[in-house]
């Protein structure tokens, strides 16, 4: 009724719910339990499959080898998984010294080495012919070990290969690249010369590179990466800074960071201004906002400026793109503010109604670099005129509307119209 | 076997004798083959030609701008090329199919090729192509240019409807533009005056496109392309939206209207003419307090006041999706509504004003929707059912993917009375 | 590799000892299928000739599906303000019309002779990876059933074929037609990508001894060039379909133009794909009429490295001219420039091809049959299409006449033109190659002319009404903007809606004739054609093992230079024919190879193509379902990789003494 490998997945399937029941009730663990549960389900399928599948033995019907029972049976072959073993069993133990990662790699290696074993022990049993035996071996598990040590494999390349490239800086990264670009090319041309060339050779130029790789990535990786910011945004800090202004203001008195809005401030915040340079965004068919030597604010549309504009003009509700450039000899951001917002609570009868105490609705760059540049994106959902009686304390004295501005720089107003 | 192969041999000798008589007749035929292709390229483009509609609107072969005509005198040599080489490539066709049709001839000598004769008929459309790549490079970089720039207009394409946008500026007219003029569906220009339109789009991608003044230009947003516009002769140029924007892509039309310089002048002075609510206690007036109800949340009436004596500020971009909905303060100095899809216009007075000669043009337009003119059926028809009459994602219960706002005009369900009082408003908008 | 072989000198009975594990009888409860006749022999085959067979079949019903898509839509556009479909019908008919048409016609109809004929023509059993085979078929069967099952979930997508960014995003496209597009368009790559790679394998490492890739028949060539493309254009477009479904279904910004995306990407992407695909699309028909040609003419084809190489610098140079879709986009004058003058350099080794043609023609020996008309007709109507797309490669004009319906008439006159025609020429061509019988030639030119008339009244009128300024994908037209006349774009708007039913009815005697008037005609002789290329070199319909030895090949056009003796002297050249097909045939046999093993069907594909539709539906609806088609792959993937090597009675055993052949056998 159950053929060898269904034994032994259906004895696995079972010492693996035992322990979900174990765990579950004596650890409370969820994630444990879950996990336990998880290979209890794959078990059984794997079960299921394989005893549909008659141990997808096609040498079953081979009776010739099968005759020659126990009485006849082969010494045991030689194998490499007890080795394995006993290696997992080790790195379970530095783990267990050191980081915790390595218990992982070390019960991973435990439970492929135990699985292999097994396999290969019960596919020792099942013949007195040594060939077919690795034949029923390899039948059941290759399906698994291809994919897998493929996986494995390429998986310790690429993360190898990404060590390299993340310790390397921008410009060598480039390098990095184009140089493997042409070892693989050239090599594969080589290669790709000689047709006559054995697999052997081919073989261990291949792991002659992949060793290379590996290494290179554990030296770069023990090194560390080059320092890359956590992603942090002008719009974070004006959100920090309207939302909970008490906590900002005692982390401005800590000096943390400059106390004032970011979009209002000449200074340089953390994270946010530090990683200026890295966010260029490069774009055609945008508007460009210049900031001058002289510290104007001009603009240039695409295609020609119209002669005598007062400001910007843009359509109402349309996202803008704007590359601001910073030809002055400071860092500098561009920042844009949008009035006060309405207070809609009644739609219909508030409208024209503002409120002057609400905070400012800002948009800004961060700190460039001069002759750095930045895009910065924006929507303006109402119209300039809405705010024609509300004054702008960032626009020139006396100004209402929208306007660009440019903080430390008291000259670089622009302003910005939307009809 | 053998039989068979004396009677091949015999009709080969046959038809080899009779070839080397026809080659003579083969020269002879050369030269006035080529003069056939002359002939049957122009017969075939006359009989496109004569095959076209007369006064299509949009005809991409009647250019009334420098632009357009500079396109047109590079296309024209370009199909002219393309007629006479399609009509050599058939005429050989043709030919060789009437002349090696089998007529029992003997099996031909297994050529595998000329090598000479290949290269050089692989030589002689690459120096064609080389012909017509030098001017159309030139041409290119020509249409790209944006220096002699006169006027500048904003164009904002949105689902389905053209918004234009005239920034303050010393150029279009003497004296400059003081103020933004905001319009939608129909752009006024001065002729003569090369205007450069700077559009970009609120939703999806949208093309403009006036044939006659110059090719399409793709407006997405978030980019701002540019397309220069020039018209030589006042009238009304139609266009219409060419890169597919959704569910009413065929609805989303736009007409360019060019006058004369100073019929652009008082079009101006006419758009940027402050409010005027209409006389107390009559029916415009109830209309002026319907539409203050019913419409100003997303339809901009510029010096419309609430009671409080706020201006009313209408905010779109609450209502519907792309955020913007047309401003109406000058709706009757425009010919048509909806995305340029229903004329303002009666019948007789919309042909009048599309016939009107060039000289005429300027006046006739800027009489603007008069009361006698006035085609009352369509925009009753669309203030009763907008979504009806076009199609919109209108309907209030399919509003989930875009947060509940609208895509185009909803249904209102106005009362016949309303519609009335909001026709009478209305038609005083100019 | 599939087949294995030995030598015909081996005696059987030293292969029986010498095999110490033999098949025989049971394999447990999944054995390898083995029904030679009935659903099942279909349905698990691994048969590259079944398989084809199957592509047709498939293809010529999603034709006719598109068919009527392309008929309601010139029903609506026949008069002004049309009232057949809505808005949002007509927005669905256009964009699944292209879709069908392309993805699951022309390509799978291409795939379909592919399969069927490139082992034919190289001397192989079989491809390369016969079960890989059955999966591409199962995946474009699954994958276009579930594109069109959108019809009756909610209705098709509607962002038009090109699905355009940000028009393709949920706020503007909210019903799941897109999401079945970008999905079920996935489901079709991987067939194509699958398939691109087995025939690749196949063509390069199993050509019959002696075919060098010169003297390979041009029909593989131009295939095998389709291939390469597809292998390098499905990722472009897979990418693409991704972003579009992580922006739909997962809150992805990659098209969102608020958070600062710029949605050119997508058309960018969507081009580098799409313009190969127009070569994807003629090349396999260029290869079918390079053949139909020569043997009409009885002439080999003129200029054959000529039209190889200009076959391979389209799929080269292909893939520089994408940006001749975007002149209009608002790319800067210098790409615009770039791209007018590359595209106008590719338009070289299409005329090329059109040159060689005509000069195989030229000093010929002409037989017009229906294959033959429809080769003739491919190259009339595909140069009038060649040079209305010159006049768009100058981008100025191109401003004026793209989203016209001169792109519509230009782009039919390419696809239906220069790859339908093709097509149909290649199902005469070798209709009795697969079915032992000729279509009946009357019928034929019936349907052929029909065809061609239709065609040229359809989109002939579509340059006129495209010049004159009527852009497409527009649900209505209005009487205001279609002048004046009576040659006025309303008349010809009606014009090419009758050209469709015209064309239709030619399309319906094609039907026709092969469901009904086929039943009666005679069964054909083996060569019916006098043809030139190897897969005459065998029965018709060819047996399982498609040829009882392995030909060796001297000369391209091998099987002319087997039938037909040059006995001139010197410059003097004269055929004379010294053998017919069935003395060859006769020879073959003889001869034949002993113990031929061909690979055993299978389950596993089948299974693994329905598992990704399931998945495809729970990315729509509840996730639920991607965990059962995610068990059914990892199921039919562990099926796949443990299913027995093998099944019994796969070998076909050398002839009994005595018998003309035992191999008539496996004539199944």
């Amino acid at each position: 009724m159950f053929t060898t490998g269904s034994k032994f997945l259906i004895g696995a399937s079972a010492v693996a719910l035992l322990a979900t029941v174990i765990y579950g009730v004596g650890q409370d663990g969820v994630l444990g339990t879950i996990g336990l549960a998880s290979a209890t389900v794959g078990l059984m399928a794997l079960t299921a499959l394989n005893a549909i599948l008659r141990d997808s033995n096609v040498f079953l019907d081979d009776d010739a080898p099968v005759e020659n029972t126990a009485a006849a049976q082969p010494a045991p072959t030689g194998s490499v998984w007890p080795f394995g073993f006993a290696s997992g069993a080790v790195v379970v133990a530095v783990g267990l010294v050191s980081y915790q990662p390595v218990v992982v790699i070390g019960v991973v290696v435990l439970l492929a080495t135990g699985a292999e074993w097994t396999v290969h022990a019960w596919a020792e049993r099942a013949s007195s012919d040594g060939v077919h035996n690795a034949k029923v071996r390899s039948r059941l598990s290759n399906p698994l070990e291809y994919p897998i040590g493929g996986a494995v494999a390429l998986g310790i390349i690429i993360y190898g290969f990404s060590r390299i490239i993340l310790s390397l800086g921008k410009t060598n990264t480039t390098v990095a690249f184009f140089v493997a670009a042409t070892v693989v090319v050239v090599v594969g041309f080589m290669i790709a010369s000689r047709p006559k060339l054995g697999s052997a050779a081919v073989g261990s130029v291949m792991a002659v590179g992949a060793i290379a790789v590996v290494a290179a990535g554990t030296v770069t990786g023990i090194r560390g990466e080059r320092d890359i910011a956590e992603f942090e945004t002008t719009t974070i800090w004006q959100e920090e800074a309207l939302l909970h202004p008490e906590e900002y203001a005692a982390g401005a008195a800590e000096g943390k960071h400059p106390a004032g809005l970011i979009c209002e401030s000449p200074e340089e915040f953390p994270e946010a201004d530090e990683r200026a340079s890295e966010t260029v965004g490069m774009k055609s068919g945008t508007y460009q906002v210049l900031l001058s030597e002289s510290g104007t604010l001009d603009f240039d549309p695409p295609g020609e400026k119209e002669a005598g504009a007062v400001g910007m003009v843009i359509p109402r509700s349309s996202t803008t793109n704007v590359i601001f450039r910073n030809d002055s000899d400071e860092h500098r951001r561009l920042s844009l503010d949008l009035g006060r917002p309405y207070t809609v609570t009644d739609y219909e009868s508030e409208i024209g109604n503002l409120d002057e105490s609400a905070p400012p609705t800002q948009i800004c760059t961060t700190l460039i670099e001069p002759g750095g540049a930045q895009l910065l994106t924006f929507k303006a959902g109402e119209p300039s005129f809405a705010y024609e009686s509300i004054p702008n304390p960032n626009g020139p004295p006396g100004a209402d509307g929208f306007w660009f501005f440019v903080p430390g720089v008291d000259t670089a107003k622009l302003e910005l119209i939307v009809p | 076997m053998s039989a068979r192969t004396d009677v091949a041999n015999h009709e080969g000798t046959r038809e080899r004798a009779a070839r080397a008589t026809t080659s003579l007749k083969t020269v002879t035929t050369r030269t006035q083959g080529a003069r056939l292709a002359k002939v049957g390229g122009v017969v075939v483009l006359t009989g496109l030609i004569a095959g076209c509609a007369k006064n299509a609107p949009q005809d991409t072969f009647q250019p009334r701008g420098t632009n357009a005509e500079r396109i047109n005198d590079l296309a024209l040599p370009v199909f002219y090329i393309a007629g006479v080489v399609g009509v050599i490539v058939l005429g050989v066709i043709a030919w060789t199919v009437m002349r090696y049709r089998d007529r029992g001839q003997p099996i031909p000598v297994q050529t595998h090729g000329k090598p000479a004769l290949e290269i050089a008929l692989t030589i002689l459309p690459a120096l064609i192509l080389i012909g017509v790549a030098i001017p159309t490079v030139g041409t290119v970089m020509a249409l790209n240019d944006t220096d002699d720039t006169e006027c500048v207009v904003n164009v904002t394409g949105q689902q389905w409807w053209w918004e234009f946008d005239y920034p303050v500026q010393d150029g279009c007219m003497p004296g400059g533009i003081t103020e933004p003029i905001v319009t939608s569906g129909q752009m006024a220009i001065p002729v003569d005056t090369n205007v450069l339109i700077r559009g970009t789009s609120r939703d999806v991608i949208h093309s403009f496109w006036i044939p006659r003044l110059n090719g399409k230009r793709d407006m997405v947003p978030g980019r701002v392309h540019n397309l220069r516009m020039q018209a030589n002769e006042p009238g009304l140029y139609a266009g219409q939206c060419a890169e597919f924007c959704g569910l009413s892509h065929a609805n989303m039309r736009m007409e360019v209207a060019a006058l004369t310089q100073d019929g652009f002048n008082r079009w101006a002075a006419n758009q940027l003419e402050a409010y005027e609510s209409p006389v107390e206690g009559t029916v415009a007036a109830d209309g002026e307090s319907a539409f203050v109800t019913n419409c100003s949340s997303c339809h901009q009436v510029n010096g419309l006041e609430a009671a409080d004596g706020n201006p009313i500020i209408s905010r779109p971009d609450v209502g519907v999706y792309p955020g913007a909905a047309p401003n109406l303060t000058n709706l009757m100095t425009r010919t048509d509504f909806a995305g340029a899809s229903w004329s303002l216009l009666r019948e007789e007075c919309r042909k009048e004003v599309w016939e009107a000669e060039p000289d005429q043009f300027t006046d006739r337009y800027l009489e603007g929707v008069t009361d006698d003119c006035f085609n009352e059926v369509d925009l009753r028809e669309w203030l009763r059912n907008a979504p009806a009459k076009k199609p919109m994602y209108a309907d209030p219960t399919k509003l989930a993917e875009t947060g509940g706002l609208y895509r185009g005009m909803p249904y209102l369900a106005l009362s016949e009375d309303q519609i009335d009082l909001l026709l009478a408003y209305l038609l005083e908008r100019k | 590799m599939a087949i294995i072989e030995r030598p015909a000198t081996e005696s059987p009975a030293s292969a029986e000892t010498d095999d110490m594990v033999t098949a025989t009888s049971s394999y447990g409860y999944l054995r390898r299928p083995v029904e030679t006749t009935g659903w099942r022999s279909w349905a698990f085959t691994v048969d590259h000739k079944k398989i084809g067979i199957m592509y047709g079949v498939v293809a010529m019903f999603f034709f006719v599906v598109g068919g009527i898509e392309a008929g309601l839509i010139r029903l609506q556009l026949a008069g002004p303000e049309g009232t057949i479909l809505s808005a949002d019908k007509y927005n669905q008919m256009f964009t699944m019309h292209a879709t069908t048409m392309v993805f699951l016609f022309v390509m799978p109809m291409a795939a379909a002779f592919a399969n069927y004929f490139i082992p034919l023509q190289i001397g192989a059993r079989d491809v390369a990876f016969p079960r890989l085979n059955a999966l591409s078929l199962w995946l474009f069967v699954a994958g276009g059933l579930f594109l069109n099952s959108s019809w009756i979930l909610g209705g098709g997508a509607d962002g038009g074929w090109f699905m355009y960014a940000p028009n393709s995003d949920t706020p503007f496209s909210p019903s799941n037609g897109v999401d079945f597009w970008a999905l079920g368009l996935q489901i079709t790559g991987i067939a194509s990508l699958v398939g691109a790679i087995n025939l690749i394998v196949t063509v390069l490492n199993m050509r019959a001894p002696g075919m060098s890739l010169m003297k390979m028949p041009i029909f593989t060539w131009m295939a095998m060039i389709t291939q390469f493309l597809l292998l390098f254009a499905m990722p472009v477009i897979t990418v693409a379909l991704f972003l579009l479904m992580f922006q739909r279904s997962f809150g992805a910004t990659f098209f969102s133009v608020e958070e600062g995306a710029d949605p050119l990407l997508w058309q960018h992407l969507f081009w580098i794909f799409g313009h190969p695909e127009v070569y994807i699309i003629v090349l396999p028909a260029f290869g079918i009429v390079s053949e139909v040609l020569p043997v009409f003419s009885k002439k080999p084809l003129f200029g054959y490295p000529f039209v190889v190489f200009s076959g391979a610098a389209i799929g080269f140079v292909g893939w520089g001219v994408w940006a001749h879709h975007m002149f209009a986009s608002g790319l800067g004058p210098v790409s615009v420039a770039v791209f007018s003058v590359a595209t106008m350099a590719i338009a070289v080794p299409t005329g090329v091809k059109i040159i060689n043609w005509t000069l195989t023609m030229w000093g010929g020996k002409l037989q017009f049959t229906t294959a033959m008309l429809f080769a003739v007709g491919l190259i009339v109507q595909f140069t009038i299409g060649g040079l209305s797309g010159v006049t768009h490669a100058v981008a100025p004009s191109d401003t004026q006449q793209t989203d016209t319906y001169y792109i519509v008439a230009h782009f039919h006159y390419v696809i239906f033109g220069g790859g339908v025609l093709g097509l149909f020429s290649g199902i005469y061509y070798w209709w009795p190659k697969v079915f032992g019988k000729k279509l009946n030639e009357s019928w034929g030119k019936w349907n052929f002319w029909l065809m061609i008339i239709g065609m040229n009244l359809t989109f002939g009128p579509m340059h006129i009404i495209g010049l004159q300024g009527q852009p497409r994908r527009m649900y209505v037209w209005t009487e205001a903007r279609a002048g004046e006349g009576f040659f006025n774009l309303g008349m010809w708007n009606l014009v090419a809606t009758i050209g469709t039913f015209v064309l239709g009815i030619g399309i319906l005697l094609f039907f026709v004739n092969a469901l009904v008037i086929h039943r009666s005609q005679p069964v054909a002789p083996l060569d019916p054609w006098d043809a030139r290329s190897l897969e005459w070199l065998t029965t018709s319909p060819p047996k399982a093992h498609n040829f009882d030895r392995t030909p060796t090949v001297h000369a391209l056009d091998e099987v002319f230079y087997r039938k037909y003796e040059d006995v001139g002297k010197g410059d003097e050249h004269d055929y004379v024919q010294r053998a017919s097909l069935e003395d060859l045939m006769l020879e073959e046999e003889r001869h034949a190879d002993a113990h031929i093993h061909l690979p055993a069907p299978s389950y596993w594909p089948m299974v693994l193509a329905v598992s990704l539709p399931i998945m495809a539906y729970g990315v729509i609806y509840t996730s639920w379902l991607i965990a059962l088609g995610g068990a059914i792959a990892i199921a039919a993937m562990f099926g796949w990789a443990l299913e027995p090597a093998d099944a019994e009675d796969s070998d076909f055993d050398p002839p009994a003494p005595g018998e003309q052949t035992s191999k008539e056998l496996a004539n199944v």
